[in-house]
């Protein structure tokens, strides 16, 4: 049984599918908590998760501007609504970047969730910010795409799932996600006192998590083959610098690992969304984080090591 | 401390720490007695005399019921006794039941000299501290028959073992008593044992290892298989050959292949040098327990090699003794299999069938 703040993933992606301009719908990449979802429950009709927001990559990054047009004015053109952000009030050519809506829009049958677009990034610019804004002008008025460098990640190789649209794997989002925070900061998800790394972190914590119980119950070692991915990943979307962003990629995992409150809040964050219902406790993910650790990240560092 | 080491058995001393202050001669003695406290606290001093000024030495009791009290008098008198330069170098510990548990007096105490203190008390669990025992003799001389290369004089045993002569007379009369050996003495044939009698040796050789249990707080353990897929792995890939052999159900399965259980519960494995750090690599969700109530996927077995490895079937890992297979399904409290599995070994031996 389904709570009413509660979704259905396989519902969801339907409806996204469904309501999509059949030629972008190729240029879409679902990623967060949603494909997450997806990925591990899709054959479950009576697994759903909790959250507001379904993010939306726009790949690759050339057509990126192009293809989020098109879906805004679609979606809006078929009463799908934007949020409402009294922040951000809608947008006209010229205006500040940083003063534009981003595109989140709601379905016609409520408010429960929102679609998110971002934009693949541009190539790889070490020490440069890591989100990057871009404007797009749509016949609903100007919106601003957001990227964030390793959201790269999220284009390799992605499973195109039985209604058409494709999801990142859950292995490049986790890799993003710790590439993305390097260390634990205190910049806080707004109007709560969850940090936003701990948010993030605990999320490679529920994806490795789902891994291994799946390869458990099925007799597979797919987490084992992860350092593979990610390295094969790392190779191609990011070249010379592979190898300096694999040796650092456990660093924030790590430092979740020895932090007793930051590592409690990560695994409350995470049970009440992609491990609702499982409510794992701190023993538990704990085991999972020493898995990853040894299984993921210390062979990631060995390849990258190994590497010329 | 990448120099710290295990010292050769000549030495006064188990092991060196090399501290940044200053060297530590640590050893590690099994006792609940004041004398043979006192004894090991003066072999320390002599110890202690070779070396540089800077250098101190501990003595680590492991299993001892002496009190906290009791060790921080006896340390107390021994300095009274000795040159004060001499005495106030001299540490003494408890090494509890709990790993990480150290009791007594303590001196400036760090993670890394407690982890070598940790390695050394393993080693000298498997090897029960260089000594041979009367189990381990007794042990030899059935693995020995199992193999089909019975030993049938006491002076074989004697060379063989490198036993003591009273430990190995002590070993031979055991056997004896259980009519595993017969004959005059001096010479004596094996014979197989009775139920009784393989359980006796098999419980006796359960009572001198030490047993490491390992549960998945998870609920995400791997099943006995996977673990022994990793561990090939695991093996293939360490810089230094782990010194184990698979034990257990599964082993037992390599001896009698009918042996009538349909799922081995856990992987058991024998580990000779008390080295139990590639558990990390083989499974780092794996925590180590002290129930043994709690379910364990995994158990490992330190204590001495009764056989050396030979090629088995099963790539990269060997069999540990029958016998040792043997203590561990009675230890998991499979007796109608173990019961089945020693006749196995009885019947095939007799019929000249060995298990090498």
């Amino acid at each position: 049984m389904i709570e009413p703040d509660n979704i259905s993933p396989s519902q969801v992606l339907n409806q996204v599918a469904a309501a999509l301009p059949a030629g972008v719908r190729d240029n879409l990449i679902v990623c967060g908590s949603l494909a997450a979802a997806y990925w591990f429950f899709a054959s479950d009709g009576n697994r759903a998760i909790r959250t507001k927001d379904i993010d939306g990559l726009c790949s690759p990054h050339a057509k990126a501007v192009a293809a989020a047009t098109a879906i805004t004015d679609q979606l809006l053109d078929a009463n799908w609504k934007p949020r409402d952000d009294p922040r951000f009030p809608p947008g006209k050519p010229g205006d500040a970047l940083d003063g534009l809506p981003m595109v989140r829009l709601h379905p016609p049958e409520g408010n429960n969730w929102f679609l998110e677009l971002m934009a693949a990034p541009p190539p790889y610019q070490p020490g440069s910010n890591a989100k990057k804004l871009q404007a797009i002008d749509t016949a609903h008025g100007t919106f601003a795409l957001c990227s964030f460098d390793f959201l790269a990640l999220a284009e390799w190789n992605p499973q195109t799932t039985k209604v058409g649209i494709r999801i990142a794997r859950p292995e490049m989002m986790a890799l993003a996600n710790m590439l993305h925070h390097p260390t634990i900061t205190d910049t806080f998800i707004e109007g709560t006192s969850w940090k936003r790394s701990n948010k993030d972190l605990g999320r490679v914590l529920a994806l490795a998590h789902l891994t291994i119980e799946r390869d458990r119950r099925v007799g597979t070692e797919v987490l084992g083959e992860w350092p593979a991915s990610m390295w094969a990943a790392l190779q191609d979307k990011f070249g010379p610098d592979a190898r300096e962003l694999a040796l650092r990629a456990g660093t924030g995992i790590r430092e979740l690992m020895r932090s007793e409150p930051d590592l409690n809040q990560a695994i409350h964050i995470v049970n009440l969304s992609l491990l609702a219902s499982m409510d794992l406790g701190v023993e538990k993910l704990s085991a999972t984080a020493r898995r990853l650790e040894a299984e993921v990240i210390e062979e990631l560092e060995l390849l990258a090591g190994e590497a010329p | 401390m990448s120099q710290s080491y295990i010292a050769e058995a000549k030495k006064g001393y188990d092991g060196r720490w090399v501290g940044p202050d200053g060297d530590f001669l640590i050893e590690v003695k099994r006792t609940n007695n004041a004398r043979d406290l006192r004894g090991a606290l003066l072999a320390l001093a002599y110890a202690l005399e070779k070396e540089l000024a800077s250098a101190q030495a501990m003595l680590v009791l492991t299993e001892s019921k002496l009190s906290t009290a009791r060790l921080r008098e006896e340390l107390n008198q021994f300095r009274n006794i000795v040159k004060d330069g001499v005495g106030r170098k001299i540490h003494l510990v408890a090494f509890g039941e709990e790993v990480d548990r150290m009791q007594g007096v303590l001196p400036q105490f760090n993670d890394d000299l407690a982890l070598f203190i940790q390695e050394l008390v393993l080693h000298d669990t498997a090897t029960q501290g260089g000594r041979v025992s009367r189990v381990f003799v007794q042990s030899l001389v059935v693995d020995r028959w199992l193999q089909g290369r019975p030993m049938t004089s006491s002076l074989e045993v004697l060379g063989e073992s490198k036993a003591s002569k009273p430990t190995v007379s002590a070993a031979l009369e055991h056997l004896r008593k259980l009519n595993v050996i017969a004959g005059a003495f001096g010479d004596f044939a094996v014979q197989p044992p009775s139920w009784d009698a393989w359980q006796s040796l098999a419980l006796d050789l359960k009572s001198e290892r030490k047993a490491v249990y390992f549960a998945d707080p998870s609920g995400l353990a791997r099943g006995p298989s996977a673990l022994l897929s990793r561990l090939l792995k695991v093996m293939d890939r360490a810089s230094k050959p782990l010194d184990i052999a698979l034990s257990g159900v599964m082993a037992a399965y390599h001896f009698y292949e009918h042996l009538n259980i349909t799922a081995p519960p856990r992987l058991d494995l024998s580990v000779y040098d008390g080295n139990t750090k590639f558990v990390r690599k083989l499974d780092a969700g794996l925590v180590e327990v002290e129930s043994v109530r709690a379910h364990a996927p995994l158990v490992l077995h330190l204590g001495r090699r009764l056989r050396t490895p030979s090629a088995s079937r099963t790539p990269g890992v060997g069999q540990a003794s029958p016998l040792e297979c043997l203590a561990d399904l009675l230890e998991i409290g499979l007796m109608a299999e173990a019961h089945d599995f020693t006749q196995h070994l009885n019947r095939t031996t007799a019929h000249g069938v060995t298990f090498p």
